[in-house]
């Protein structure tokens, strides 16, 4: 569209011409995604207060102050937050990784309940100095989660099955693997209910402030980690490439076979220390409930980050507040349930705020495409 | 006058897209815009029918002042547009697609009589198409008609047709083009929006030319030429010549030794092919579409095994390499397809530039990138090739067709490369854009690059490249200088020399 002489950075975008807000000097773009946020938190709540009326007659305002004051406001029930919220963090982390490169591993849960049988079987039986024994437990656990996702990796590789298929059954798998060690060859003797033996003293993580523990650090540790390897590392620029072209970067040498098989491995042995965590911060042991579709939530706050990393851990903290202030709910009336209810009903609306942001972004630039 | 618009402003982030431009429309007047890509010309008609809302200026249809809020406004005043892109619902029939939206029938549709009534509206203007026939059994050019009729149907006055002949083969325009003569002798006001220089001065009564968001002149089709309509929307004399230096060629680049390749349906698409390219000189690869060329570039670039047959690059055998290995032996690839395979339209033109240098230093150390040494080497690559875009954060997605291409050019010169494999290097870029293309791809050649040029447009390969093969059927069937190859010639080698053969496979 323009001759040789006229072109190039200096005198493309004159900046009056662009609809800029003056005080921050973003562009008005950049505020269409904000604004379905927003948009889709309102209209959430809307339909919750009609529903939280409709069923129980309650007056939602109270429900909501109660639900928020509890999660958000009171002392524990923010160590609470923080608690739930860290295998939640981990686990999309490493699903992060995945999505990025255009896979959709949705077995952070199996991967989870690996890492946590992992764990329980080193924790419980070497008797190793904590300096040697943790580390080897975080390290044998990544491994055996990497290698649990990288079976999905391999048959999509080999032979062509989509990874959102095998990543899913493979959390069945993994979960009656851990029904069955635990009434089986990791049972403790004698147990009430099945669990398995305590881990060794020296494998068990301090708390913070009960519910807190250490692992919340772990977790927030992971968020730059993860940032970095995408944003700045040659194999974070392969696997978005990938992602979002994949025959340009095969074009471009990109060894595609290869690249799925590692992310898949990155990113089930990260997910995998969501349940390692569990184990060696919280429960001390293992027991049915210790990955506590935590795996299946960790899908729930990766698409309400949309995928950003540095977005999934506030994702996280949110919708773990949701599930913690649901036991605040029985107290005016309203069942547990009904935060599930929330968080389904959020997720709706955020995939419809993801329509808003389009047509808001389309009204505003009007197809730029057209014209440079 | 049916329509006029004066002082039109149209801003869009970063750009200009019409600068004070008026227009207007006559009854019974076919008015062509014509411009290169990115002129404004679509923007132009987007505001009169209704999907911009113009920055300032006026438009009046039939002599009175009107603000068009939505298509369905432009519709009620008249003008309907015509996109490249069709809106059709392909389940549904032509009578069915025609009345769509409409609130006519109320309640019942009696399909029979609708036909008729579209079948009458269609033989006024003499479109030919079947009013219950499905869109999905219509050919593209019945599509169009029946895009056409669905805005006839509903009363325009003033139809706007965006680049409609680009997806029609020669036989379907020369009907097309009857079918605008009717519609126009019926005193409907006709827009046709294009760049192409033979069926403007064809069809056209009048032009109005546009060149970075200004109208440049209008002009009636008789007092002009093709030639000064190519320097008003160029803005300059265009380069029929090319700047070719005289050159003595180097040593054998590239040598294909009887390759045999399968086309993605398993078949054989290359039959024992063999040619030999050398440094410093561009070889055009001639043939009808499907007779092989993309399983060609493929080939060389490693991106398809070869069955048979050996492929040497710079005389040491890369037969079934894989692509980064080509790549490191120097082998460049602008592909067909330039948004799907050439870029990643969602990635930034800084990524896109980088796809195949960022493993190597000092691009990155070690497993980290080196970014401020990638943003200045891709802010040099965009000033050295005249890439324009906003920043080097813009999504490539958002670069018209000839920039995308200097983005590829630029990235593939970029990388060292000896031999480049250009296969339909300027398909549907305007003839600014093509010019720059033609340019890069001599100077590389200037400078000692062996070029493997595979294009359809033969004007192309004739002018650039320094000899010219045909490929037939997997095979190469004839090879000639390209000063002294004749078009004719050329072009009964393309066929197959023996008429009734097959055209081959199709890929």
């Amino acid at each position: 569209m323009e001759t040789r002489e006229q072109s190039s950075l200096e005198n493309t975008p004159n900046p009056n011409r662009m609809p800029r807000i003056k005080l921050l000097n973003i562009s008005r773009l950049a505020l269409a995604s904000p604004l379905a946020y927003i948009i889709a938190f309102l209209l959430t709540f809307l339909i919750g207060g009609i529903v939280i009326l409709a069923l129980t007659g309650q007056n939602p305002i109270t429900a909501y102050g109660s639900f928020f004051a509890y999660s958000f406001f009171s002392p524990y029930g923010i160590l609470e937050v923080l608690a739930k919220s860290t295998p939640i963090i981990i686990a999309g982390a490493g699903m992060i990784i995945a999505f990025r490169c255009g896979l959709w591993n949705l077995g952070a849960e199996g991967q989870m309940a690996i890492g946590a049988i992992i764990s329980t079987a080193i924790g419980v039986n070497l008797n190793l100095p904590a300096g040697v024994l943790l580390p080897l437990i975080f390290l044998a656990s990544f491994i055996g989660g990497a290698l649990w996702s990288g079976i999905s990796g391999f048959l999509k590789t080999k032979f062509g099955v989509h990874e959102m298929l095998t990543t899913l059954m493979m959390n069945y798998v993994a979960l009656k693997l851990l029904e069955y060690m635990i009434s089986g060859p990791l049972s403790m003797p004698h147990p009430n209910y099945p669990r398995s033996s305590e881990i060794l003293p020296q494998a068990q993580l301090p708390f913070l402030q009960y519910p807190l523990n250490v692992t919340f650090i772990i977790a927030l540790v992971l968020v730059p980690i993860v940032w970095l390897l995408i944003n700045r590392t040659s194999l974070g620029y392969r696997l978005q490439a990938v992602g979002f072209g994949h025959e340009a970067a095969r074009l471009a040498g990109m060894n595609i076979a290869k690249l799925t098989l590692i992310v898949m491995l990155i990113s089930g042995g990260i997910s995998a220390l969501g349940g390692t965590a569990e184990v060696v911060g919280d429960f001390m042991r293992m027991e049915r409930n210790v990955t506590g579709g935590y795996g299946f939530t960790a899908i729930v706050v990766v698409m309400l980050a949309r995928e950003e990393i540095i977005a999934m851990p506030f994702a996280a903290l949110f919708i773990s507040g949701m599930l913690v202030g649901a036991s605040s709910l029985t107290l005016v009336g309203i069942p547990a349930a009904f935060s599930q209810i929330l968080i389904g009903l959020l997720l709706l609306c955020v995939v419809f705020a993801g329509f808003i942001e389009r047509w808001l972004k389309h009204r505003w630039e009007e197809k730029a495409k057209v014209v440079c | 006058m049916l329509v006029r618009m004066e002082g039109i402003v149209k801003r869009f982030p970063g750009v200009l897209a019409n600068d004070g431009v008026d227009f207007d429309i006559r009854p019974g007047e076919i008015h062509t815009l014509l411009g290169e890509n990115g002129a404004g010309k679509s923007t132009l008609m987007s505001v009169l029918a209704g999907a911009y809302h113009p920055d300032a200026g006026s438009i009046f249809i039939g002599g009175k002042k009107v603000v068009i809020h939505s298509p369905r406004d432009a519709i009620r005043a008249g003008v309907g547009m015509v996109h490249q892109h069709f809106m059709l619902v392909s389940s549904y029939t032509v009578a069915e697609n025609a009345t769509l939206g409409l609130n006519k029938p109320r309640f019942l549709i009696r399909s029979r009589s609708l036909e008729k009534d579209v079948a009458e509206k269609a033989q006024t203007y003499g479109l030919q198409v079947d009013p219950s026939a499905k869109i999905w059994q219509l050919s593209v050019g019945e599509q169009q008609r029946v895009e056409i009729l669905k805005m006839l149907y509903r009363g325009v006055k003033i139809l706007i047709l965006d680049e409609p002949t680009a997806v029609l083969t020669p036989q379907e325009v020369d009907e097309f083009f009857v079918t605008l003569r009717r519609m126009a002798a019926a005193g409907q006001g006709i827009v046709f929006i294009s760049h192409k220089m033979d069926e403007v001065m064809r069809i056209s009564d009048r032009i109005t030319v546009m060149r970075k968001g200004k109208k440049i002149a209008t002009v009636a089709a008789k007092e002009t030429t093709a030639r000064d309509l190519a320097i008003m929307m160029v803005g300059r004399e265009v380069l029929f010549q090319l700047d070719k230096a005289d050159k003595p060629t180097g040593q054998e680049v590239l040598s294909l030794q009887g390759i045999w390749s399968l086309s993605d349906k398993r078949l054989p698409a290359l039959r024992g092919l063999s040619l030999s390219l050398r440094a410093g000189e561009i070889l055009g690869i001639a043939g009808v579409a499907g007779n092989g060329q993309r399983e060609l570039a493929e080939t060389i670039t490693g991106l398809r095994p070869v069955t048979k047959g050996r492929i040497l690059v710079n005389q040491k055998d890369m037969t079934n390499k894989k692509p980064l290995e080509m790549i490191e032996r120097g082998v460049a690839h602008v592909p067909e397809d330039r948004k799907g395979t050439g870029t990643i339209p969602n990635l930034a033109v800084l990524d896109n530039l980088m796809l195949k240098c960022y493993r190597y230093p000092p691009f990155s150390s070690g497993p980290f990138l080196n970014l401020r040494q990638i943003r200045s080497h891709a802010g040099q690559l965009v000033k050295r090739f005249h890439i324009t875009t906003p920043s080097l954060e813009t999504e490539t997605k958002l670069l018209s067709g000839g920039n995308v291409q200097r983005l590829i050019l630029a990235r593939e010169i970029a990388t060292a490369s000896e031999l480049m494999v250009a296969v339909h290097p300027t398909r549907g870029l305007d003839i600014g854009a093509t010019e720059s293309v033609h340019q890069m791809l001599i100077e590389q050649r200037n400078n000692g690059g062996a070029i493997l040029l595979i294009s359809e447009d033969l004007d192309e390969i004739l002018s650039l490249a320094d000899r010219v093969a045909v490929i037939y059927e997997g095979q190469i069937t004839g090879q000639m200088a390209a000063k002294d190859a004749k078009i004719e010639d050329v072009g009964l080698m393309m066929a197959g020399k023996t008429m009734e053969a097959s055209p081959g496979e199709t890929t």
